[in-house]
Parts: structure tokens; C-alpha cells; sequence
């Protein structure tokens, strides 16, 4: 595959006199904090300004994607009535003003404006986040890109707009990669997390396994059955070149990077039987961590790096194990159901997701670090499998066959909210959620 | 400290015992390392298939260069048959031993011949998991063909986990159909 990456020729403004200060960061923090209520937004169409009547029908579009970016974390309700929004943004636009009491009356904490204008391939959108109550702009910013960042520029202000809300950037320009069949094999696939921008990134003859990002976000570690081996390679995604990473004899499969990067867990079974090992990210110092003749797979770090949790047979049936990332201090999770496997531990550290068959269905779960307050997450909905973390914690993708064949899903981490990613004829299998890069 | 003598005591003639019978072949030369890893106390009985994966990955790991199959080509032949196994199971159940006792003969009919072991899961079960029990399949089906004599040197293994059905169905017809040990043989 020679198409290499879609590159962002984006160039980012942001005017002084748009931005608000750090002082009303905290205001809206505590606002949100308080009451633990939603925050009532209304994000009218974006007005075009100098646009040809072609391309009048982006208004909804732009407006459409930041609600939909806004709808996933479960703290904002969208202003639905489009009616409403339509009359109140005329008043405006008659008045050259917000007209913040007429937003008021909708029932709006916060209001969105946004406007564009294109010229030739060029894009600029500039869109400004407003307190209705106060009256007074939060925030604004300007991007201008080619076309086809659209939904990057869009993405990008949702991140801010949860930033001036909650304190932590948004997830909304993360990316997904997963499996997907191509050709009767599987191939590694990379979108945006949305599910937009679909890209295959692999192009072998045989199959690809196990997608894992590197700390970056630049580079992607798999599984390649290239040469009559599962050996891991390493994808770089800016260069789009490929190296072999790990070639022991056996299985080379499920990488995990540590969080600050420098190490990886994997399992190999060089030895013999699969088995989970830990090795500096430049494949040198390999530690074997595991030592039984049952089965050992799927290791995860917790968010210090200091524990690695797994699945382990070694009871007799795959159960959750966690131990030291040295290998020492070994317990077990999961007790309940004959089947508890690809344990997902959470980035603020509190819990972990995992899969459980129970009355023969698979399906998604999270369960305190210590094995208690197990919920269950996906139900009434065939297989349910592979779950993993937004980077904020707020959202977990996994992989469902609820529509028939296997596709990527993503939810709200508290199980609301549950949504299809991918419609491919080729599936959509264990997702891999990256890193935020700026 | 006179109970610290006698423990001293009991644990040097248990160290005593475990050199004279571990190493009663070579002699008594140099003493290994207090936690001897793979003392044998006796010389192993004739191989009892499936419970010595631990001897087998000695063996194996003396072989490193014929350990994978990198560049080497396979295909299909009708004179050695699959063998299937048990939900979550990679042991090699009683109807398998006979098939392969049956591979074996021929194997040993054909000293040249090289083959491939690919350990198949069914679709239930996640995929990592399953990558990991296949090739717990490949290899258990390695070591019992070892214990009848096939000196592992020829047997490669490779694990497709749940990746490559023989069956698409979604039923315990197609499932027990592809948890399997498929062989080929080296072109």
C-alpha cells in the first residue's frame, strides 16, 4: 500500500483577544463540579460567511459533529430543537448581537457560535464558547485548514470546550486502531475515534494481529504472520515503513506499553508455552514474568506502571490475575464465571474492564482494582469483547457482534451511551484506543 | 543454635542426596547452584506423553535455528490427519492419541519429511486468548508426537488462534471442527 497517511496541513491561530483567561477555567470547573448536573449547551448550525451556496449545507455538518463529540461524556445536553435554535440565532443575527436572555429562555448555561468561510481548498472556522448566565465569552478560536480537516478543526474545539469545563482536555482528536478483514485476512486499520477517516495501514499477504500504539502516537506495534511466525513489527505512521520488532520463535503477540513508555509487556511462548514477559522498549533486558504450564495472556499495566494485570487458565479457567510488573506479589481477581479474560485497566487507576461469559455470553464488565464492585457494561447484545480505554477514562470501545458480524462500539464507561463505530464488510476487532498528542 | 546445627545438618545430607541421584551418571564434579532448577531424581521412565512439557522445552531450545519455519514452505498431504480437541482444552484426548500414533508410524516411515503443526481455536473466547491456546494445541500436539519417538527437530508449530476457520458456522458442528491441530508438510 503506497497511499501513506492523510496528512493535516493545519495551521492553528489563536487570537489574544479570544482567549479567556485561566481564572474562568476554574469558574466553569466549579460550575460543573457543584451541582453535578448537566451542562445545558446549545450549538446552532455555524453560519457561513462568504461560502458558495454549495457549500451552505456544512452549517448543520460542523454544528452536527461538535454535538455529537460533546454527547459521549455524559456531562452536557444538547439543546435539540432546531426550530428554537433557528429563531433565536435570527434574533441575533438581526440584533449584531447575543442576545444572551433569549438564550437564556431556551434553557442554555453555554452557547456555541461558530462561522466559516472557504476559499479555493481553504478552510477557516472560528468558534466561540459563551457563558448564557454571565453573558460572557469563555473562549475562541480560529483554525484554517485544507477541506479535508473539517472534522479535525471541529474535533479540536470540542477538546477545548471540554477543557474550559472539566480541567482535562478532551478525546475527540484521539484515534482507534483495530482489525478489520481484507482480502479474507485481517489487516490493521487506524480512524479517527469517532469512526470517521478510516485507514488501512497494513498491506501484508498474511494476517495482522493485535494493534498497540506506541506512547507517542507515531508508531503502531502488531502481529505479522509474515514469515510462517507471529512476529511483532513495528509500523512507523509518519515515515509508513515497517520493521520487525520481535521475532522469537513462537508466539510474539498482545504488546502493552508501559505508561511512561519505556517498557512493553507482551506474550511470547519461546520457552514453550505462552508466557508474559516485560522488555525495554527498545526490545533489549527481556524478563520472563510468568513461569506455570498453563496459560498466561493478554497483560495490561496500571496506570504507574507498577502492577501488570493478565489472564491466566492456571485455576483450571482463564481468571484475572495481577502481579508486581517485576513478576512478584500475584493475586487473583475474578472468582465469579468460568471465563474471565483481556483485562483493561483503567488511566485513572480505580478500575479495571474486563470480559466475563456468563449464562454462555460474552459480555464487557469493570471491577474495582481489587476484584470487588464487579457492573456489568454490555447486555442483551450477542458477544461483547476487547474493551479499552479512552485516554480520559470517560469512554471504553470494544468489539460487538450485536448487528450480526463483529463490528467496533464504543460506550460511555458507566455502559450508557452505546454506539457503532465501524460498518465494514471486513468486521471490526480488538480495538486499541491511542494516546492524546497535543 | 544446637537446632541450628541439626538443620544444618539435614539440609547438607539432603543436598548430599540430591547431588548423588541427580548426577549419578556424571559423577559428583561440581555442585550445582543450591536451588538445582531440573533436578531429576531418577533417569525419566519411558516418556508419558503430554506431562513433561518442561523436558521438551530443552529440547526445543537447543534447536533455535529449526525453531520457527521462517522461509519454509508447506502444503497439504493426506498421509497425516488432523487431530481435534475440547472446548478450552489443549490436552490430547484419547481419540487423538490413536491418530497420532498413526501419524507417527508414517513420520517415521519418512525420516526426511518435515511438517508444520497449526494449533485452531473455535470463534468463542477472545482473540488473544485463543492465539495463546492454539499454540498451547500446536505444541502439546508436538510434544506427544515427540514422546512416540519424532525427534521435535522436524516439527514446526505455528498457532492461528481463532483466525482461520475450517468451518464459518456458529454452531458446536463448526466449533468442534475447528478446534484443531491441522498438519502440513514442508514442500
Amino acid at each position: 500500500m503506497k497511499k501513506g497517511f492523510l496528512f493535516f496541513f493545519l495551521t492553528f491561530f489563536c487570537l489574544g483577544s479570544l482567549t479567556s483567561t485561566y481564572a474562568q477555567t476554574e469558574v466553569y470547573l466549579d460550575i460543573y463540579r457543584r451541582g453535578g448536573k448537566k451542562i445545558e449547551i446549545a450549538v446552532p448550525d455555524f453560519s457561513p460567511e462568504n461560502v458558495s451556496d454549495k457549500a451552505k449545507h456544512l452549517s448543520k455538518t460542523m454544528a452536527d459533529i461538535l454535538k455529537d463529540d460533546l454527547k459521549v461524556y455524559g456531562f452536557f445536553n444538547l439543546i435539540e430543537n432546531p426550530q428554537f435554535l433557528k429563531e433565536v440565532s435570527n434574533i441575533d443575527s438581526k440584533e449584531g448581537r447575543i442576545v444572551f436572555k433569549e438564550w437564556s429562555l431556551l434553557g442554555a448555561d453555554a452557547l456555541v457560535k461558530g462561522s466559516y468561510s472557504i476559499q479555493d481548498n481553504s478552510l477557516t472556522i472560528e468558534s466561540r464558547l459563551f457563558d448564557v448566565i454571565r453573558g460572557k465569552q469563555i473562549t475562541g478560536k480560529k483554525y484554517s485548514g485544507s477541506m479535508e480537516t473539517l472534522r479535525k478543526m471541529i474535533h479540536r474545539f470540542s477538546d477545548e470546550i471540554v477543557y474550559r469545563f472539566t480541567g482535562e482536555k478532551g478525546i475527540a482528536q484521539t484515534k482507534i486502531a483495530f482489525e478489520s478483514k481484507y482480502k479474507g485476512h485481517k489487516e490493521i486499520y487506524i480512524m479517527d475515534y469517532d469512526g470517521y477517516n478510516i485507514q488501512r495501514i497494513t498491506g501484508g499477504r498474511s494476517l495482522s494481529l493485535s494493534p498497540e500504539w506506541s506512547p507517542d502516537g507515531k508508531k503502531i506495534l502488531f502481529t505479522f504472520y509474515r514469515d510462517n511466525n507471529p512476529d511483532l513489527y513495528i509500523k512507523d505512521l509518519t515515515k509508513g515503513d515497517e520493521k520487525p520488532f520481535s521475532l522469537y520463535p513462537g508466539l510474539n503477540i498482545s504488546p502493552a506499553s508501559s505508561p511512561d513508555g519505556k517498557k512493553l509487556s507482551l506474550v511470547l511462548s519461546k520457552d514453550g508455552n505462552p508466557e508474559i514477559y516485560t522488555m525495554n522498549s527498545d526490545g533489549s533486558n527481556l524478563q520472563r514474568l510468568t513461569n506455570n504450564r498453563a496459560i498466561d495472556s493478554s497483560p495490561c499495566w496500571s496506570p504507574n506502571g507498577r502492577q501488570i494485570a493478565f489472564t491466566s487458565d492456571r485455576s483450571g479457567s482463564p481468571q484475572i490475575y495481577v502481579m508486581d510488573s517485576e513478576g512478584t506479589n500475584l493475586r487473583r481477581l475474578t472468582y465469579e464465571g468460568s471465563f474471565n479474560d483481556q483485562p483493561a485497566w483503567s488511566p485513572k487507576g480505580d478500575k479495571i474492564a474486563f470480559v466475563s461469559k456468563r449464562e454462555g455470553l460474552f459480555n464487557i464488565y469493570v471491577m474495582s482494582v481489587d476484584g470487588r464492585s464487579i457492573r456489568q457494561l454490555t447486555s442483551h447484545s450477542r458477544s461483547n469483547e476487547s474493551p479499552v480505554w479512552s485516554p480520559d477514562g470517560r469512554l471504553i470501545a470494544f468489539s460487538s457482534t450485536r448487528k450480526g458480524k463483529v463490528q467496533i462500539f464504543f460506550m460511555n464507561a458507566n455502559g450508557t451511551h452505546q454506539k457503532a463505530l465501524t460498518f465494514l464488510k471486513g468486521g471490526g476487532y480488538n480495538p486499541a484506543w491511542g494516546p492524546r498528542t497535543d | 543454635m544446637r537446632t541450628f546445627t541439626r538443620y544444618s545438618i539435614i539440609f547438607g545430607i539432603i543436598i548430599l542426596l540430591g547431588l548423588f541421584t541427580g548426577c549419578a551418571k556424571k559423577g559428583p564434579i561440581a555442585p550445582p547452584p543450591a536451588p538445582a532448577p531440573e533436578v531429576k531424581p531418577t533417569p525419566p521412565p519411558p516418556p508419558v506423553p503430554e506431562e513433561k512439557p518442561e523436558i521438551k522445552v530443552g529440547e526445543v531450545k537447543e534447536l533455535p535455528v529449526e525453531a520457527t519455519a521462517r522461509g519454509i514452505e508447506f502444503e497439504f498431504s493426506a498421509n497425516i490427519n488432523d487431530i481435534f480437541f475440547e472446548f478450552d482444552k489443549s490436552r490430547i484426548t484419547d481419540e487423538s492419541k490413536e491418530m497420532l500414533e498413526r501419524n507417527a508410524e508414517w513420520l517415521k516411515e519418512n525420516l526426511n519429511v518435515k511438517i508444520m503443526i497449526e494449533g485452531h481455536c473455535d470463534e468463542r473466547g477472545t482473540i488473544e486468548y485463543n492465539l495463546a491456546l492454539g499454540e498451547r494445541r500446536a505444541l502439546s500436539t508436538r510434544n506427544y508426537l515427540a514422546a512416540l519417538g519424532i525427534d521435535p527437530s522436524r516439527v514446526f508449530t505455528i498457532s492461528y488462534g481463532e483466525e482461520r476457520p475450517f468451518e464459518l458456522g456458529h454452531d458446536e458442528d463448526a466449533w468442534a471442527k475447528n478446534r484443531r491441530a491441522h498438519f502440513t508438510i514442508q514442500k
